[in-house]
């Protein structure tokens, strides 16, 4: 039997008691166009990779038909030297993007943590350089980081010789990195921050009054409420560093030589450089893969945290 | 057709008198240059067949889309070119739309799987292979056919694919090596004519204080464009690519960055950052194109006295790749009649060749233009000139069948430079690559 809850005064409509408790009548209609979005630009591309990777692709039917070879071609693509080269380079990418992104963000969370004259100000800077896209960072950094450039010049007033950041041995990796990791200072930053200011009061006052020092407050108290936080912030982190891709177009395109190329930057340039479309593709299928596999590590940990 | 014949004809498009008599003036010694360009691209040579024209008047109107990758600096050149088009053809409306070059062939193969695209592009790049097979362009070959002028322009300028006309070059552009003069006179040194020439040189410039040189070290194809002359001197070839030439030149360009007379940095540098390091006043010498004639009157103008010269070559085995900008009819376009007299009506003109020559230096391919002065009096493209038919290597090489191949020597290069890599390692590793990637 049907119970209604009012008569449907106004505009709103009578609900029953059932749909009050589970989900209001219809709701599937409203998610439709959200599916349907998702459905063409997420799933669609999706399900075409996956179809380019186990396919033989190139320029020459690219609009025609694409013969199946099954995994073979991921397969070729693995054990290939470029591969194994990016594969390396974006463990290390990454590893720095996540590290020094996080660690950074922490820092700073701590230092702008009581606030003070400087902090909203300070706060307002590092989201302006958050939110300024990762073109315009990249050619700053790009110039910045120039043997002529700013960085150089100041370090040669403490008579230090040009450093060639973007040119040398692993530096122009390890620079790329440090430079995307910059960006994700302030993310990491506004997020801690938030974090912080929800700690429980009593708790830091309890520790103050039995004479715990801020070192032991950080390790015993700060981090181990943070670490909820931290997690996920290392799933995003994670995520975003090991798709990032535009820092690396515009500052070294992957060179010196292959010095930089990552992963999803070696897609891109099978795929679009020399127009093999599967390897690319398989290159990307690998990539999504692996991205996928940590971010169910991860997530499983975040449930154990929850449950625990 | 005779040379007062030509004199009619350019005078009809309106052509200044005085450009005729010093053509006239010039004819003779022109032909040497006629015919080493024709000689050169002849030997690039194809096959044609019969001919069908369109009937297009003063009253023919329409949109025409052009896709192009002329930056703000030298964009006024395609915009002349749309300007003398409208002459002809005032109710013709042309959307000029810039297409950044490295996106060019990205963009109009994922146009072309729409079924969409422009009228015309202007694209001289190595993926026009890959471009063709994606359905990119529309063959040419029935207005080529009946084009009354086909005759002036040698084989070597015209794509085919299938033994069908596609793409034709109006003009070539190619790398030489430009010079400071005033830094050549501080130090003491002459115009280098060999590679000991230039070693010595560069000790000399280096030792004054100077950068003895810029070049691209980018691990794109314009880093392969600026390694192949190199290369090729030491008898390179995507059909022979051993390992022992490749070292060759890897080592030359591996000690030219050890001894800090090639900035290490060049391996960020494209062809106009290059330029532009060199027009800073400090960098004796760089490996650059003839394009860059009229930004160097632009942007160097009075600051300090430069020149060309052919590049030093290891052998008579040298290529320098012929560039230069091709016209295509867009595969998708509704308007192919208008996009052909574009084209007819810009860079296949001799008033559109003039544009180019004059604003940024392209060396027509018309063979008679080969006597104006503007290409036999300047001094700064005899380097070029000398090059074509001495050096000339056709590109994309291979018809553009060796992509991935160059996309190989060009990551070896930038890696050589950057010290990533010993000679003997990057030789091996890029005699490899080529071999993997390209079947001749």
């Amino acid at each position: 039997m049907r119970t209604t809850v009012g008569a449907g005064v106004g505009w709103a409509p009578a609900v029953s008691r059932r749909s009050l408790r589970l989900r209001p009548r219809g709701v599937g209609l409203y998610l439709l166009p959200a599916a349907l979005f998702l459905a063409v630009l997420a799933l669609y591309p999706f399900i075409e990779l996956i179809h380019m990777s186990v396919s033989q692709v190139s320029s020459d039917n690219i609009f025609g038909d694409w013969p199946f070879i099954g995994t073979a071609g991921v397969q070729a693509v693995a054990v290939t030297a470029d591969f194994r080269e990016a594969a390396v380079n974006s463990l290390i990418y990454v590893g720095l993007v996540v590290g020094v992104g996080l660690g950074g963000g922490l820092a700073a969370a701590l230092v702008l943590w009581r606030g003070g004259p400087l902090s909203g100000f300070t706060l307002a800077l590092m989201v302006f350089s958050w939110a300024l896209p990762g073109l315009i960072n990249g050619v700053d950094w790009r110039f910045l980081l120039d043997p002529r450039g700013m960085v150089d010049t100041i370090l040669s007033v403490a008579r230090v010789p040009p450093i060639y950041w973007l040119v040398e041995g692993r530096l122009p990796l390890v620079s790329v990195a440090l430079v995307n990791a910059w960006t994700v200072v302030p993310f990491a930053t506004l997020v801690f921050r938030a974090a912080l200011l929800d700690m429980p009061g009593e708790v830091l006052a309890a520790a103050e009054v039995d004479g715990a020092r801020p070192r032991q407050t950080l390790r015993y108290i700060v981090l181990p409420l943070l670490r909820p936080t931290i997690l996920v912030l290392t799933i995003l982190s994670l995520l975003y560093a090991f798709k990032s891709f535009d820092f690396i177009y515009i500052m070294t395109f992957g060179g010196p030589g292959t010095a930089s190329t990552t992963l999803p930057f070696l897609s891109y340039r099978l795929a679009f450089e020399i127009y093999k479309f599967s390897d690319g593709a398989a290159v990307a299928v690998i990539t999504l893969g692996l991205i996928i596999l940590m971010a169910l590590v991860y997530l499983r940990s975040v449930h154990r945290e929850e449950r625990a | 057709m005779n040379e007062l014949d030509q004199g009619s004809s350019l005078l009809d498009r309106g052509l200044s008198r005085r450009q005729l008599l010093k053509g006239a003036a010039a004819g003779a010694g022109s032909l040497a240059l006629a015919g080493s360009l024709a000689e050169f691209l002849a030997a690039c040579g194809g096959n044609t067949t019969t001919t069908t024209t369109s009937k297009l008047d003063a009253n023919t109107a329409g949109n025409l889309e052009v896709w192009h990758y002329s930056s703000q600096q030298d964009v006024k050149t395609i915009q002349d070119y749309s300007a003398l088009f409208r002459q002809k053809y005032p109710k013709v409306n042309v959307k000029l739309t810039y297409v950044e070059f490295s996106e060019m062939p990205k963009r109009a193969i994922a146009a072309a799987g729409a079924k969409q695209g422009p009228d015309v592009f202007i694209y001289g790049g190595n993926e026009v292979n890959a471009m063709y097979k994606a359905g990119v362009f529309k063959s040419a070959d029935s207005y080529w056919q009946g084009f009354a002028d086909k005759g002036q322009f040698p084989d070597g300028v015209i794509t085919r694919f299938n033994n069908k006309v596609y793409g034709i070059k109006g003009y070539v552009n190619l790398t030489g090596l430009w010079y400071n003069q005033d830094i050549l006179d501080a130090v003491g040194v002459a115009v280098p004519k060999t590679i000991d020439d230039l070693n010595n040189a560069f000790a000399k410039i280096k030792a004054a204080g100077k950068v003895p040189i810029a070049l691209t070290g980018q691990p794109t194809d314009q880093g392969d464009w600026t390694a192949f002359p190199w290369l090729s001197g030491y008898g390179f070839s995507y059909k022979n690519p051993e390992s022992s030439a490749i070292e060759q030149a890897f080592a030359l360009v591996s000690d030219w960055s050890k001894k800090g007379y090639l900035p290490k940095e060049s391996v960020q540098w494209g062809q106009a950052e290059t330029f532009n390091r060199w027009a800073v006043g400090d960098v004796a010498f760089m490996e650059n194109g003839n394009w860059n004639i009229g930004p160097a009157s632009r942007n160097v103008g009075s600051k300090f006295k430069y020149g060309t010269t052919p590049l030093p070559a290891a052998s008579g085995k040298q290529g320098i790749f012929l560039g230069g900008e091709a016209l295509w009819i867009g595969g998708f376009s509704k308007v192919p009649d208008i996009a052909w007299a574009y084209m007819q009506e810009t860079l296949l003109s001799k008033e559109g060749l003039l544009i180019t020559l004059k604003e940024s230096g392209g060396i027509p391919a018309r063979h008679d233009m080969s006597g104006l002065p503007d290409v036999t009096n300047n001094p700064l493209l005899a380097a070029y000139t000398s090059e074509v038919k001495d050096h000339g290597a056709e590109y994309p090489p291979e018809g553009g069948a060796a992509i991935a191949a160059q996309a190989v020597i060009a990551q070896n290069w930038s890696a050589v430079i950057a010290g990533q890599k010993s000679p003997s390692q990057a030789a091996k590793d890029a005699s490899d690559g080529v071999k993997a990637n390209y079947k001749a």
